[in-house]
């Protein structure tokens, strides 16, 4: 994400300078030209926030039980609901933010640096360390993901930040390719052979030279993972497997919610628009980079 | 029912917040077991058919007419479930019921897990018994008043307390053909002695000797006395197959039971992950009181639907006829629905917190008491359960003799505190596991890890698959853990395994020489009267001890769509299916 | 050729090996003892020993590992260790099932897939185009296990058109059948047609603005036959090779569906199967997941071999 700090203009970032004026004006025609990406940014800043400030937003103790108030509709007290132990479902499902911020964070981190390491070795290196990683990639891809993932957990013991280990790891064959395949393309240009010529390191050229240039497409892709990620982990709190309770994780809520949607549909309708509103602020936001990032794509 | 105090546990199912009237219904069904069972037979013991319940309009029942039913059916008063007399369901008198019996049509039973392998020696799951016990009939039963009763035996006799003469119902033929005779029987208890790997090995431990006196009659010697020999023989060890279609079967076995048994329902087919299909066995040798054939239904189908949700909408959609256990948080629902009937009576089951004594923070009994003291017991069954278990604090159920009533039942959090301070910890860190697959569980350890805070009790949650759990608990790999237990229809199934050093499931490690002696004591005592004072001081000691924490006891719970008629609630439900009928 | 296919069947081979040992050291790992499963709550320490050393539990995991890739060699899987089932009959009688739903749903999708696709790249910037995007956006944003839930809720309990779960086999009842495969494939449908028109949007995109459709466009040819007959032709290899991949890990999302809609097919079994510990059919099961995954990936590659002489396929 710190590369896509460095090319995604973010509104709150700018401001006093001498500048301001001009980056106001050149600002306003950003927001013009590119409305969808705007939107989706704004929307992704207020989702961060809400997950900073989760606990300040919070109306009550998200995790503190009251039998006698369960599976209550939204009210004004309970601006959601109540679940099934009588906690305050609006509190929960902020919580969750914070909850499912770190699942896209941590994993995608965990995709990114992997992925992104392993593939420019195997891209620049080539040979050994390109048959190494390939085949390793090729097992995993083999591998049906879910169980994959269900297997990690497993055997390292259920709990979240397990899960966003497991779910890191299925992520590593999307970078380990895309990063692969702009490094084949970056390795023929001009610039890296130059840097060859000067004697650089391959390591510097690696990391200081072909990464910065293959950076866009893995900004987009890290947007699209962002929103997999928190999917892949919603599938595993479905199966039970991944949040321990009574940490309010919404693909965990989704899943005990689904029960009670003959009793109280609330308490699957708030956690699951929260996560529906997420991935797809990843996903959009992912897609309005890409057109916007791309070129090609860009013209007409 | 006497020595022990039944009222006390019959107010505590009547203060569940179900519907009362509709909810307890079932109370007067076990009180009909017997005039039901008798359909058959037409023998004239007319004590037994006070009332039939076929279902739809169960009247209204309290603690008494349970158990004056009970001794009125035949049994000596003072002996309940006394074994070595145990009376046969086949001496008994014709029900009015039969005259409107619909015969015909298919009954299909939506059941929340899939048969796992249909030889009784090599499964324990209930949803491969419920199946088992339509083709391959138990000797046993045990009746919905908990004693034991004859289902192919009609009368048992002990000429001395290592002895027992089993006298075979005469006239049975297993469904190819061949007859269920004393060397039949014989052969069927051999087979758990020999197999090393039969999961009934336990069960017929204690045999010593069987000889056939008789076509009819088995002798069975035994090394010691063993009060809970006739409850094995209730299911599993008892389930009877033919020797030869149990060869021709061979390895088959786990899959198909193609005329293996006596039952009333032939094995059709089993479609793994989908449906088990049984069909009527024409030649099922009880009829009813007016000569109709066994069984009523033509058809039986056990069709797996895991999701509670799907489960119950199939019901509601008439899809299925009958379904498994019901979401509780719908059973209000259910009950309000004029298409559908739900009943419960008390059963022969616990859920508890169970601690491993060989460690840390458990170790010290005082700590063990002082999270019992913790627990709100009734608002775990008013929330999590709806009111549909029994609020409990001790494994025997009050339906089974040698049940007694500890002092947690309520909350108490300055005698738990108390009882920290003597342990010397001000306060108690400790994680608990229990399977991922059991939303009501962990609903439980939710609501509990805030009830027990203010005792100064930190609890972490940590949900694992039931596979590890089980083996976690058997390695001691754990502090705290949640599970369920299903008992036997005699108190020794409620403790033995559990608690006896070195038992099987003793996931607790605990080892207590002077209840080590208790529980085998039981076992050897047979008159029951003095077992219900060896249970009674083993449930003392357990109190004491506290290697598990009981919440609440399980009820039998049916739910059918209006129709279903004339089945049992209770231990015997599975066994009598051949009386079922649709209108 | 030859020589290219052959090259790249004999890569497999340490792959599928790779595959394997992960495998099997994997499902070791996890903690529960499929013994203790099976036995239940009466077992006495006896008996657990007897039946762990008659499944042959008690050997050592290379020993135990060894055997069993013995035993793939004949094709043999060896039988369930609950039900003592041969684990290729347990799965040959899932496989039906889970084929049915998956190709149904797949198909569907992937023609639904194609034509939102079309439309929203050819039509870049019209309400149609954003109306398609919005709808593959949505509904890959949206967990399947809540869509399953939502349709129950509509078409079984609401208006009750359809049943809420259950299946027969298409040869016994096969109007039966149908009704209740509509709604468990509109899941696998709607998420295919979600995510793969993603892929026909971006590719056929990029095919529009390549030099040949620009040549093709200047020839005066009409958009019509340049998007059908040209740009298209180019932009589907990629989205096949996609949708050759989905199809090979099809029973993945058949694992959740098949649990909400009480299928019962291979995923289910599986999912079972792991919580037993019973190692024989999860081995089983996975290992022909991944196989059919490589050799659909290696269809493909011999198919874009043919399709695109672009592609060289010398030695690196």
């Amino acid at each position: 994400m710190v590369a896509g700090e460095r090319l995604v203009p973010i509104p709150s970032a700018l401001g006093e300078s001498a500048l301001a004026a001009r980056r106001k004006h050149s600002l306003s025609r950003f927001i013009v030209n590119h409305r969808v990406l705007s939107a989706f940014i704004v929307i992704f800043v207020a989702l961060v926030l809400v997950a900073v400030f989760a606990d300040a937003l919070a109306t009550y103790n998200p995790t503190k039980t009251a039998p006698t108030i369960k599976m209550r509709s939204p009210s004004g007290a309970h601006w959601l609901g109540t679940d099934y132990l009588g906690r305050d479902m609006y509190s929960r499902v902020i919580k969750g933010a914070q909850v499912s911020m770190r699942v896209a964070v941590i994993a995608v981190s965990i995709s990114l640096v992997v992925g992104v390491v392993m593939g420019l070795m195997a891209g620049y290196f080539g040979g050994l360390a390109d048959l190494l990683c390939g085949r390793y990639v090729d097992a995993q891809l083999a591998f049906p993901g879910i169980l994959l993932a269900i297997a990690i957990v497993n055997a390292l013991g259920p709990g979240l930040y397990h899960a966003m280990i497991a779910v890191g790891i299925l992520g590593v064959p999307l970078y380990f390719r895309l990063t692969r395949g702009q490094v084949l393309q970056a390795k023929e240009q001009e610039y890296v052979r130059a840097a060859e010529v000067i004697g650089a390191s391959r390591w510097r050229i690696m990391f200081r030279h072909i990464l910065p240039n293959i950076a866009n497409p893995l900004v987009v892709a890290a947007s699209l993972a962002g929103g997999n990620a928190i999917l892949a982990l919603a599938a595993l709190s479905f199966l039970g497997i991944a949040a321990q309770p009574p940490t309010p994780d919404w693909g965990a809520m989704i899943n005990i919610g689904k029960d009670y949607l003959h009793n109280n549909m609330w308490m699957a309708i708030g956690p699951g628009a929260a996560i529906f509103l997420t991935v797809f602020t990843y996903y959009m936001l992912g897609d309005a980079l890409r057109d916007y990032l791309d070129p090609r794509l860009k013209t007409r | 029912m006497s020595g022990y105090d039944s009222n006390n546990y019959w107010q505590r199912l009547a203060a569940s917040r179900v519907n009362r009237r509709r909810a307890l219904g079932g109370g007067a069904a076990a009180t009909s077991l017997m005039a039901l069972a008798l359909a058959g037979c037409g023998s004239s013991n007319n004590n037994g058919g006070k009332n039939n319940n076929s279902g739809s309009n169960p009247p209204p029942s309290t603690a008494t007419s349970s158990g004056g039913a009970t001794t009125a059916a035949g049994t000596p008063s003072g002996s309940p479930a006394a074994p070595p007399t145990a009376q046969s369901i086949n001496a008994g008198s014709p029900t009015a019921a039969a005259s409107k019996v619909k015969t015909g049509g298919t009954m299909t039973f939506g059941t929340s897990r899939d048969v796992t392998n249909l030889d009784s020696g090599k499964s324990q799951d209930v949803y491969s018994a419920w199946v088992q016990a339509q083709i391959v009939e138990p000797l046993f039963i045990g009746t919905n008043d908990f004693k034991i009763a004859g289902n192919t035996i009609d009368k048992v006799e002990n000429p001395d307390n290592t002895t027992y003469l089993f006298h075979l119902h005469p006239g049975i033929k297993y469904q190819d053909g061949t007859d269920f005779n004393a060397d039949s029987v014989k052969w069927n208890l051999q087979r758990h002695i020999d197999d090393k790997t039969s999961v009934r090995t336990a069960d017929v431990k204690p045999i010593t000797a069987m000889e056939s006196v008789d076509a009819n009659t088995l002798k069975i010697t035994v090394s010691a006395p063993y009060a809970p020999f006739l409850s094995k023989l209730t299911g599993g060890a008892g389930a009877m197959y033919s020797q030869a279609a149990f060869q021709k079967l061979g390895a088959n076995l786990p899959n198909d039971l193609t005329a293996a048994g006596s039952g009333p329902f032939k094995f059709t087919n089993w479609d793994h992950g989908n449906q088990v299909v049984l069909d009527k066995n024409p030649a099922y040798w009880r009829k009813d009181a007016n000569g109709i054939q066994y069984p009523y239904m033509d058809k039986f189908v056990f069709k797996n639907i895991p999701d509670e949700n799907t489960r119950l909408a199939n019901l509601r959609t008439g899809d299925n006829d009958w379904i498994d256990t019901p979401p509780p948080k719908d059973i209000k629902s259910i009950l309000s629905n004029p298409d559908l009937v739900y009943k419960q009576v008390p059963g022969l089951s616990f859920s508890f917190v169970m601690m491993e004594t060989e460690k840390d923070p458990f170790q010290d009994k005082r700590v063990r008491q002082a999270l019992s003291y913790a627990i709100d017991r009734q608002t775990i069954v008013d929330t999590v359960y709806f009111g549909t278990q029994v609020v409990a604090d001790t494994e025997i159920p009050g339906s089974l003799f040698g049940s007694v009533q500890g002092p947690y039942l309520k909350q108490d959090i300055a005698k738990a505190k108390d009882l920290l301070k003597q342990a010397g910890k001000d306060t108690v860190a400790f994680s608990a596991q229990y399977s991922n697959a059991a939303p009501v569980i962990q609903q439980t350890f939710e609501l509990m890890k805030d009830q027990i805070s203010p005792a100064g009790f930190n609890m972490s949650l940590q949900p694992i698959e039931f596979a590890t759990l089980v083996d976690n608990g058997n390695k001691g790999a754990y502090q705290a853990g949640g599970l369920g237990w299903s008992g036997a229809v005699d108190p020794d199934g409620f403790c033995y395994q559990l608690f006896h050093t070195g038992a099987g499931f003793n996931l607790a490690h605990i080892s207590d020489p002077n209840l080590d002696a208790l529980m085998d004591k039981g076992q050897q005592t047979l008159d029951v009267g003095a077992r219900t004072e060896i249970y009674k001081q083993v449930m003392q000691t357990l109190i004491d001890l506290q290697p598990f924490i009981i919440y609440s006891w399980g009820v039998y719970q049916q739910t059918t769509r209006k129709n279903v008629q004339n089945y049992q609630i209770g231990p015997s439900i599975w066994p009598l299916m051949h009386m079922v009928w649709k209108s | 050729m030859t020589g290219y296919i052959v090259r790249r069947v004999l890569s497999m081979i340490p792959v599928a090996l790779l595959v394997t040992i992960a495998l099997f050291v994997l499902i070791r790992l996890t903690p529960g003892d499929p013994v203790r499963v099976i036995l239940g709550q009466e077992a006495t320490p006896q008996n657990v020993k007897a039946l762990r050393h008659e499944l042959g539990l008690d050997e050592s995991y290379p020993v135990q590992y060894v055997k069993w890739l013995g035993r793939l060699a004949h094709l043999d899987f060896g039988r369930s260790l609950a039900s003592r089932e041969p684990v290729r009959k347990a799965i040959g009688e899932r496989l039906p099932a889970t084929l049915e739903l998956g190709l149904t749903g797949f198909a569907v999708g992937l023609i639904f897939a194609i034509i939102l696709g079309t439309v929203a790249a050819v039509w870049r910037d019209s309400v149609w185009s954003r109306l398609t995007t919005a709808f593959s956006l949505v509904f890959v944003s949206l967990p399947n296990f809540v869509l399953g839930v939502l349709l129950i809720l509509l078409f079984a309990l609401h208006w009750r058109i359809f049943s809420p779960g259950g299946y027969v086999a298409f040869s016994r009842a096969p109007a039966q059948n149908l009704r209740y495969l509509v709604l468990p494939a509109s899941v696998g449908a709607v998420t295919g047609a979600a995510t793969l028109s993603r892929f026909v949007r971006s590719s056929l995109l990029e095919a529009l603005y390549t030099d040949y459709i620009r040549t093709a466009r200047a020839k005066g040819l009409r958009e019509f036959v340049v998007v059908a007959r040209h740009a298209m032709r180019n932009a589907l290899l990629p989205v096949l090779t996609l949708a050759g991949l989905a199809l090979g890990g099809l029973w993945e999302g058949a694992v959740i569906t098949e649990t909400i809609f009480t299928w019962p097919g291979v995923g289910r079994l599986t999912v079972d199967a792991l919580g037993r510990r019973d190692y024989p059919i999860v081995q089983a099961v996975v290992l022909i997941a991944a196989f059919s995954y490589m050799i659909a990936n290696l269809l493909v590659d011999i198919a874009y071999a043919y399709l695109d002489p672009r592609i060289s396929y010398g030695r690196r």
